[in-house]
């Protein structure tokens, strides 16, 4: 599904030993950022997740350009991510992919079928 | 431990809304003078004192309370974003409950009006505030998983604003005091789907304060309502166990303030409520316990939170009217309780009212499900 590239250029992630939670690395490189531990362990997480919520914005502060949509998504095991979304709406349950973007996004989500 | 009842025997504001040329500094002066005067006690009465500012730079307590006379006593300076000035008359209750001071004064104001474009932001170093998480935006995502959860139609939602721009209306304090309808309301600007600009208070200037006392420091002149509970609580990383559509960290503020009063949900007449957004209220609404969970979206629309519903739920008109000088909301949503409580809220007034109760949350970090709530009970 993937081409070589992306995959290999998304976030390393790691699971938290205290609380199990997952997440890639902006988000926490040293310590779980839900609970503080550094028991961290390395894992991959799902390529496809699934939309916990998400909203067209449509006024943003100066410099944004809207619209964007932001959503959050669970991927397996245990994460719930944020991003902006990519290929239009993302209601809740839609699945999405993750893809390696440029900082400040680190990653962002893909809606499935606009995808190849 | 044992606890002294603790009364409010003052209370002073400036309305919210637009004061280009008034300072922070005049804002909280005037309020904590007003509230002074209605306690008829002087300056050097107050033994300490509770400020709540969010915006204003540091020592926003001391600069202030110079203008109203107050020196030299202990001033304690909370921020905790839009809760800040719920923090305040938290730390107030428990100085005075506890024996420490007589009588001490709580002053909230804040100065926002051309600080802000597109709304306010608190932080912009963590990750989902560079994305664009507005404060909107978070709260349209609640908004979208409360739809999705309880079935609800999200246009209900204008509902809110229709309720509480009515009760907005009535209220000779109020910034915005002209009624909108339904399609007003969802024909106004989109700012972050569901919600339109109708949907989202007004930044605005403003103050409010309070003169708290112990009971042996009230006397026949006064007019006290009594401060029964206070709880406070704080936001968590928003995570795997986050519950969209919900508000944990207002779950937690109510639950320790009805302990601390000793009453129950059930028993509150009237609620002051964090309306900044209007799934706000509706989240905070079944956070308080005032309706069960996916059921306070129904209340509002059955006209249960309205004047003369079963509990009313911002009948001073709220946020949405009121405007939000976010160290200020807090503490003016108190003064409105205590009009309420003493029978002089004119034609807002919710009949028979005894026992009210105020609550506030506030967001800004975007890594967090808010920064933190306060829940303030009061009754005579
Ligand atoms: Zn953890």
């Amino acid at each position: 599904m993937s081409t070589p590239e992306t995959a290999s250029a998304l976030p390393a992630a790691r699971r938290c030993a205290c609380c199990d939670a997952a997440f890639p690395l902006p988000e926490g490189p040293d310590r779980c950022p839900y609970c503080g531990d550094d028991r961290l362990g390395e894992v991959t997480l799902a390529e496809t997740g699934e939309v916990v919520s998400s909203t067209v914005v449509r006024v943003a502060p100066p410099g944004a350009d809207v619209p964007y949509t932001l959503a959050y998504a669970d991927f397996a095991p245990g994460a719930r991510l944020f991003a902006r979304v990519r290929g239009g709406a993302a209601p809740i349950g839609t699945p999405v992919r993750l893809v390696a973007a440029p900082e400040p996004d680190h990653y962002i989500f893909e809606v499935e079928e606009h995808h190849p | 431990m044992t606890s002294r009842r603790v009364a409010v025997i003052g209370t002073g504001s400036v309305p919210f809304g637009k004061h280009e040329d008034a300072s922070l500094e005049d804002l909280g002066g005037s309020a904590a003078r007003a509230a002074l005067a209605e306690a008829g006690f002087e300056p050097g009465r107050i033994e300490a004192a509770f400020s709540s500012n969010v915006l204003g730079g540091g020592g926003a307590g001391q600069r202030i309370l110079a203008r109203a006379g107050v020196h030299g006593v202990p001033v304690v300076n909370a921020e905790n974003a839009c809760a800040s000035g719920t923090t305040a008359v938290h730390l107030a209750r428990l100085a005075v409950a506890a024996g420490v001071h007589d009588v001490v004064l709580v002053v909230g104001a804040e100065k926002m009006t051309g600080r802000f474009q597109g709304g306010i932001t608190l932080d912009r170093t963590d990750r989902p505030t560079l994305l664009g998480l507005t404060m909107p935006a978070i709260y349209a995502l609640n908004a979208q998983r409360y739809a999705y959860d309880h079935g609800a139609d999200l246009d209900d939602l204008a509902e809110v604003s229709v309720k509480n721009r009515a009760a907005g209306a009535a209220n000779p304090q109020a910034m915005f005091r002209k009624p909108v309808t339904r399609a007003e309301v969802l024909g106004s600007r989109p700012v972050a789907d569901p919600l339109t600009l109708l949907q989202c208070c007004a930044n605005a200037d403003g103050a409010a304060a309070l003169v708290l006392a112990a009971e042996n420091a009230v006397s026949s002149r006064h007019d006290p309502v009594w401060l029964l509970g206070s709880g406070l609580a704080s936001g968590s990383p928003i995570g795997p166990a986050t519950e969209f559509g919900t508000s944990r960290p207002s779950r937690l503020a109510a639950r320790r303030a009805y302990a601390a009063a000793g009453v129950t949900p059930d028993a509150i007449d009237l609620a002051e409520v964090h309306d900044a957004f209007t799934i706000g209220e509706i989240m905070s609404v079944e956070a308080l316990g005032l309706a069960g969970p996916g059921k306070a979206l129904h209340a509002v629309a059955g006209g249960e939170l309205s004047l003369g519903g079963r509990v009313p739920v911002n009948a001073g008109g709220g946020l949405l009217s009121k405007g939000h000088p976010v160290g200020a909301t807090g503490v003016g949503q108190v003064v409105e309780l205590v009009a309420q409580l003493r029978g002089r809220a004119g034609e807002r007034q919710v009949g028979g009212a005894s026992l009210a109760l105020a609550h506030t949350v506030g967001g800004g970090v975007a890594t967090l499900d808010a920064i933190a709530s306060g829940v303030v009970i009061a009754g005579v």
